[in-house]
């Protein structure tokens, strides 16, 4: 009986050590929080390619910038009441296919090669979508010089907008 | 039985020293273990590997949250029992914990045996605000700043920053744009010290780049003259009020920026950089879905002609003109003007697009 007990007592306390983490906070845009899973996740091809310490680190540091100026985004396009319709999503979708080349079904498969999963696909083209629409409202066309290249003049809109929400907005990074 | 194991398990932890040995007849069959999954009280040490998800969640525990929150945040995660672990299950959680005004959600899995897991939430709440301490306003009122912040919220570094960036967005819109707020969170008590400066007032307005126009012509609708209180949403408004203006000249093109400077007593000089670009002039009028009437007799009540400047104002009367119109005839319609603009040419085609109204119908 003695033994029997104390082997159940190490099953217990085995199972004490053997605590897992599962996910927690790697930072923080307003009440929103970014999950350490979200940036494994979205960095897993990044990661693959890494072969040293620090390029894996790097991949990981570049991952949550993005994921966090992905939320600064999204927190300020809710906030002017821009939204994206799953129609949209399908249309960009078919127009994705349409330039790759690739049926519904060879997409996905793409996708899945990619790390990602259909649902994690189409929230990232949503979240695009949605940027889009809110550099569009957003950008200073006032000040488009009529001669510039139209793609560099929008990335230096979307990093100065980014700069104004960075001062408006809460970020804590835990990591 | 499972409740009697426990015990039993419970009890010969405590005291396992003092079991006298028994002979044994014969070996016993060995029930399957049984643990007692009894939630944590910190957080365990963690495994640097493995993963535990696709086991049965046998147990979910929420650990840390206060008396007043424990019921709404573990009704939140308690349905996850009886599930598998699944990674975007937690995460979602973890996201809407956080929304509650926590300070940080760990979760950690405790493999309890081959199949099952227990699930504990560690949740930090931050401490409620006992008070606000104020210092230097004068020119908002007591209310105003306590509409933004006060004692019994959630003493989080976001409510400090949102304090911060909300009381300098209301000296802005009250002509501080030189005001700085600070907000520093001491314990639970929130101190904020604000240097208002002086008030901003326009001195002086001054233009850029203005050929085409005569500037009293620009100035006429400005908000923003000599003497006025100068804010930021003005300064909005303004911006649109000369865009307007050049659009009613024809300049389609017209880029207005602007920058300002205050003097130490808060005057400022307002300076509006114009690029007017070429005045554009109407090219071809058409109609799609008229049927009230015809485009000769519509047009004859047109401000709007062929080839004379572009007016966004005088289209604007011109589109009331037709509603009025389709209105006399008993066939009210919404009109949108298509513009198609030749850069070359500097002529801009204008389609009025006609639809008809459905008339209101009531429904009981």
């Amino acid at each position: 009986m003695r033994s029997l007990l104390a082997g159940l007592c190490l099953v217990a306390l085995a199972a004490r050590a053997d605590a897992l983490l599962v996910d927690r906070i790697a930072a923080v845009v307003e009440t929103h929080a970014i999950t350490k899973s979200t940036v494994d996740a979205r960095a897993r091809a990044g990661l693959k390619a890494a072969t040293t310490d620090a390029d894996k680190a790097r991949v990981l540091d570049e991952t949550l910038t993005t994921l966090i100026e992905e939320r600064l985004i999204l927190s300020d396009a809710l906030r002017m009441g821009l939204s994206v319709s799953d129609q949209e999503i399908e249309s960009a979708l078919a127009e994705i296919g349409k330039q790759t080349r690739l049926s519904p079904e060879q997409l996905m498969v793409e996708v899945k090669r990619q790390g990602l999963t259909p649902d994690s696909y189409r929230a990232l083209l949503a979240q695009q979508l949605l940027e889009m629409r809110w550099l569009n409202i957003k950008m200073n066309r006032n000040s488009l010089p009529p001669d510039v290249d139209r793609a560099a003049f929008m990335a230096n809109e979307r990093t100065r907008l980014l700069t104004a929400l960075r001062q408006e907005f809460f970020i804590e990074v835990r990591r | 039985m499972k409740a009697l194991l426990a015990l039993v398990l419970l009890a010969g932890c405590a005291t396992a020293p003092a079991v006298k040995p028994e002979p044994v007849a014969a070996a016993p069959v060995p029930p399957a273990p049984v643990v007692v999954a009894e939630c944590p009280k910190n957080l365990p040490t963690l495994a640097t590997s493995g993963s535990a998800f696709g086991l049965t969640i046998d147990k979910v525990c929420l650990v840390g949250a206060s008396e007043d929150a424990y019921l709404r945040l573990h009704e939140a995660v308690a349905p996850r029992e009886g599930q598998a672990l699944d990674a975007d299950a937690v995460r979602m959680d973890i996201e809407m914990l956080f929304t509650q005004e926590l300070k940080d959600v760990v979760v950690v899995a405790q493999p309890l045996d081959g199949k099952r897991v227990m699930l504990s939430y560690f949740v930090t709440e931050y401490p409620y605000l006992s008070d606000v301490k104020v210092e230097g306003v004068t020119a908002l009122k007591p209310e105003e700043v306590r509409d933004i912040v006060h004692a019994g919220v959630r003493a989080s570094p976001q409510l400090v920053k949102k304090t911060d960036v909300k009381l300098k967005q209301e000296y802005v819109e009250a002509g501080y744009p030189n005001a700085t707020v600070k907000a520093v969170l001491e314990d639970t008590v929130l101190r904020i010290a604000v240097t208002e400066g002086p008030r901003a007032t326009v001195k002086v307005v001054k233009f850029e780049g203005v050929k085409k126009l005569a500037e009293a012509k620009l100035k006429g609708p400005l908000k923003l003259a000599k003497g006025a209180i100068f804010t930021d949403e003005l300064v909005q408004a303004d911006s649109v009020n000369l865009t307007s203006t050049y659009y009613d000249f024809g300049f389609v093109d017209v880029r207005i920026e602007n920058t300002f400077k205050m003097d130490d007593a808060g005057g400022v000089e307002l300076t509006w950089k114009v690029t007017e670009g070429e005045a554009f002039k109407i090219g071809k009028l058409s109609f799609k879905g008229l049927s009230f009437s015809d485009e000769k007799t519509v047009m004859k009540s047109f401000e709007t002609k062929s080839k004379a400047v572009f007016s966004r104002a005088m289209m604007k009367r011109d589109i009331g003109r037709i509603e009025e119109l389709a209105k006399r005839a008993g066939t009210p319609v919404e009109v949108t003007p298509l513009t198609s603009v030749d850069r070359e040419k500097h002529t801009i085609d204008v389609t009025f697009e006609l639809e008809s109204q459905k008339p209101a119908t009531l429904k009981f």
